[in-house]
């Protein structure tokens, strides 16, 4: 009777093997796609991005190894260094900008009202708008006879040649895409007020909270962790901004709004110094990593998860 | 013994039946026609009916090559044209002229816009994905200018009887587009286009003032630069939305080597090793041309300000003067203004700018003396003449300039232009030709918002330019 046992308890082993292994192959088959493009769309991209940027490369010519050199070169180049500087003024603003009005547009749609959806749909709208349309008309309404500074002139203050005077083609360009991406910090933020409990202000406002103290005590520690996810994506994204800085100011005037982005574009494709494009945009990439990393072990001090 | 089919396996058998035939599907279209090129609209180079025409010499339309007995095939070559923006209509146009003339060549166009066109091109380029011919613009020629990319045409051209290639222009052309795109004693191209750059201006308005027009006063001799910014501080009056400027321009650098060179001086020494626009004469000519806004205030806005735009304030009669270049005629083509065109004021001398663009046959073309034929024909009087009558704005060809096709109104006094290319400069452009217009349009930038001297702006071009020239 053991001898029978053994037989039928190493066939049934040897029958979940092969359970496994069929699902495992299952599991692999249905991955190939997304795996392949992953390997295609990235991880090659990423292999030959790290060969050029340890290499010299102008397009016509072949590929020359230079070790660290465009490193060391970027280490010295004023120029990269005012691009990062644009990049992280442009940040502070655009998520300064975003995360405030953000928040207040949902706090200010996280209402059980007759039409909400349509006003939901209305700040929804910019974010879904191209670049080139948003470009063209904010184009229009910074220019002298615009309407900005027609307001300004009503209010008696002097036209502001906002696009071509260095001082303030950034704050324009920040204004322009904080316009655009306010919605979607506002669908981050509502998603997570929906997800606050009612009850829990109701047994505040029974305690006599305010809708201040309900606002500070309640919902801001508990919007904390989309707060905390809505700035992490809100950072990378603006350190990347591109879109913006191409269609509206070139980088322009005299470099003021020459972001990190824009100037590993214009050394790769324009100035045909391939190498030293990619070295840079692996800077870019640490950079973004230790902002992240840094948000991340701040979150211990101000993020609340329930 | 009946085999039950479950849910799980009918979708495991679905998977793996689309699967596969998505892999059949795309097996059977890689085998098609060439997949590189997303703006190409049809084969390069031979088709795929006819016989492949020699490098020595294309064969005549109906001739069979040597050893090929089929009475079917005729030897009709296919070669892809390259341009930009618009342009299709009107070189497709060409190109049926020169397909009646020249039946064993067959002219594809590809294009693609005007902003993007030459990233394109390179991008191709790259990929070894080469039409036959390519258009290709002065200020990006440098990035082309390499033999990995564009043929050596000099032997082409030494083949043509009517042009002396001893002669800067070939006794053809206007010489100084022909020289450009000559490098290290190779000519890369055939310069298609020239487009001096005087100024335009409204004669209603000036007829109304009472005050002699650009051209009159070019005519009697007394158009100086004083003379310039007197009429235009006469022509600027009014208030409001109804103000009318004496003058707006867009400072590119074309507009500022104007000025340098009307003063005497220059941007480059004569070999290019060396940046001079530190110079007086060259630096005092940007200061009075931006100190048109910021100092005499005859322009409605800093000059680098797209405020400033032209093509705004022109064509509603709001500024007497603008530049005018041989493209302000396809730009007014449908505005209610009368305009006339006249040299560009002198300090020292007259001077005129000369760019344009020009055609290249690339190293990829499998069918370059087809190539070249087309290119014969759109350079030739009858060619050249042709463009001009169908919308090109000007020609290299010296002799379709001369015509009728292009001395026609408007604008009033066309012939000025020609006055205009007798005084013409070299374009100011460089190997590292990107790298400098950065450096440069930063540092113009700065003057013309008035946070820097037009002196000290130049030191600093000086300074960052001068190390590109080395190795170049």
């Amino acid at each position: 009777m053991g001898t029978i046992s053994d037989s039928w308890q190493q066939t049934a082993r040897g029958d979940r093997r092969r359970r496994r292994i069929t699902q495992y192959l299952w599991v692999v088959f249905f991955l190939t796609p997304s795996l392949i493009g992953l390997i295609a769309l990235h991880a090659v991209p990423m292999l030959v991005s790290l060969v050029l940027g340890v290499s010299q490369w102008n397009i016509p010519e072949s590929l020359r190894f230079v070790g660290l050199a465009n490193f060391i070169h970027m280490i010295n180049d004023p120029d990269f260094f005012q691009s990062l500087s644009n990049s992280v003024y442009l940040m502070v603003g655009l998520e300064a900008l975003n995360t405030t009005f953000g928040l207040l547009a949902a706090l200010a749609l996280n209402r059980r009202l007759r039409g909400i959806s349509i006003y939901r749909t209305i700040y929804f709208l910019p974010l879904v708008t191209t670049w080139a349309a948003v470009a063209l008309a904010w184009r229009y309404m910074y220019s002298l006879s615009g309407p900005i500074n027609q307001l300004l002139s009503v209010a008696g203050i002097a036209a502001v040649p906002w696009l071509s005077d260095p001082s303030w083609a950034m704050p324009a360009v920040i204004l322009t895409t904080a316009w655009k991406s306010i919605a979607w910090k506002m669908i981050i933020l509502l998603a997570g007020l929906q997800g606050i409990s009612p009850e829990l202000y109701e047994a505040s406002s029974i305690d006599g909270a305010s809708k201040l103290q309900q606002l500070f005590k309640i919902t801001l520690p508990l919007l904390s962790p989309a707060l905390f996810f809505a700035l992490v994506i809100g950072i990378i994204n603006s350190l990347q901004l591109f879109d913006p800085i191409f269609i509206m100011t070139a980088g322009g005037p005299a470099d003021s709004t020459r972001t990190l982005g824009y100037y590993i574009y214009t050394t790769g494709f324009q100035d045909l110094n391939m190498g030293y494009a990619a070295a840079m945009s692996w800077a870019l990439l640490v950079i973004i990593l230790c902002f992240t990393l840094v948000q991340w072990y701040l979150q211990k001090k101000w993020v609340f998860y329930e | 013994m009946s085999v039950k089919t479950t849910r799980r396996g009918f979708l495991s058998a679905s998977a793996v039946l689309i699967a596969g035939a998505s892999v059949i599907a795309c097996a059977s279209r890689s085998t098609g026609t060439n997949p590189v090129s997303p703006t190409a609209s049809s084969e390069q180079g031979v088709s795929p009916t006819a016989v492949p025409a020699s490098t020595a010499a294309p064969t005549a339309a109906g001739a069979k090559p040597a050893g090929n007995t089929s009475p079917v095939l005729t030897a009709k070559v296919q070669i892809e044209v390259s341009i930009w923006g618009s342009w299709d209509s009107l070189y497709r146009k060409l190109s049926d002229n020169f397909e009646k003339q020249t039946p064993s060549v067959q002219v594809n166009i590809t294009s693609a816009p005007q902003a993007t066109y030459h990233d394109r091109l390179l991008t191709r380029f790259v990929a070894h994905d080469f039409p036959d011919m390519a258009m290709i613009v002065d200020f990006e020629f440098s990035r082309f200018e390499t033999p990995a990319f564009l043929r050596d045409l000099t032997a082409y051209v030494k083949d043509v009887s009517e042009w002396d290639i001893s002669d800067p222009g070939y006794k053809w052309f206007y010489p100084t587009p022909a020289k450009f795109f000559t490098k290290a004693g190779k000519i890369y191209a055939m310069p298609n286009e020239v487009n001096p750059i005087g100024l335009a201006y409204n004669a209603d308005l000036f007829k109304e003032a009472g005050i002699p027009n650009p051209h009159e006063q070019w005519k009697q001799g007394t158009w100086t630069w004083n003379a310039f910014v007197e009429t235009a501080a006469k022509m600027t009056h009014g208030e409001g939305a109804a103000k009318v400027f004496g003058y707006t321009g867009a400072a590119e650098i074309w507009d500022l080597a104007l000025r340098i060179w009307q003063n005497g001086g220059d941007i480059f020494n004569a070999d290019k090793t060396q940046v001079i626009v530190d110079q007086p004469a060259a630096y005092e000519a940007i200061q009075w041309y931006f100190d048109l806004f910021l100092k005499y205030h005859v322009a409605p806005a800093s000059l680098r300000s797209s405020d400033a735009a032209p093509m705004h304030y022109f064509p509603q009669g709001r500024v007497a003067m603008i530049e005018g270049s041989t493209w302000t005629r396809q730009s007014l083509k449908d505005a209610n203004v009368h305009w006339g065109v006249a040299p560009q004021p002198k300090k020292v001398a007259y001077a005129s700018w000369s760019g344009g663009s020009g055609y290249t046959i690339t190293t990829g073309s499998k069918s370059p003396d087809a190539a070249w034929k087309y290119i014969r024909y759109a350079v030739s009087e009858e060619g050249a003449r042709f463009l001009l009558r169908n919308g090109s704005p000007g020609s290299a060809v010296i002799k379709a300039m001369e015509s009728p096709d292009f001395l026609y109104a408007p604008p009033d006094n066309a012939d000025d232009f020609l006055a205009m290319l007798k005084t013409a400069h070299p374009q100011p452009f460089i190997d590292k030709n990107h790298e400098f217009q950065d450096l440069w349009n930063k540092q113009m930038d700065l003057v013309a918002s008035g946070k820097k001297t037009a002196q000290q702006a130049t030191v600093d071009i000086k300074r960052e330019v001068e190390p590109l020239l080395k190795g170049s």
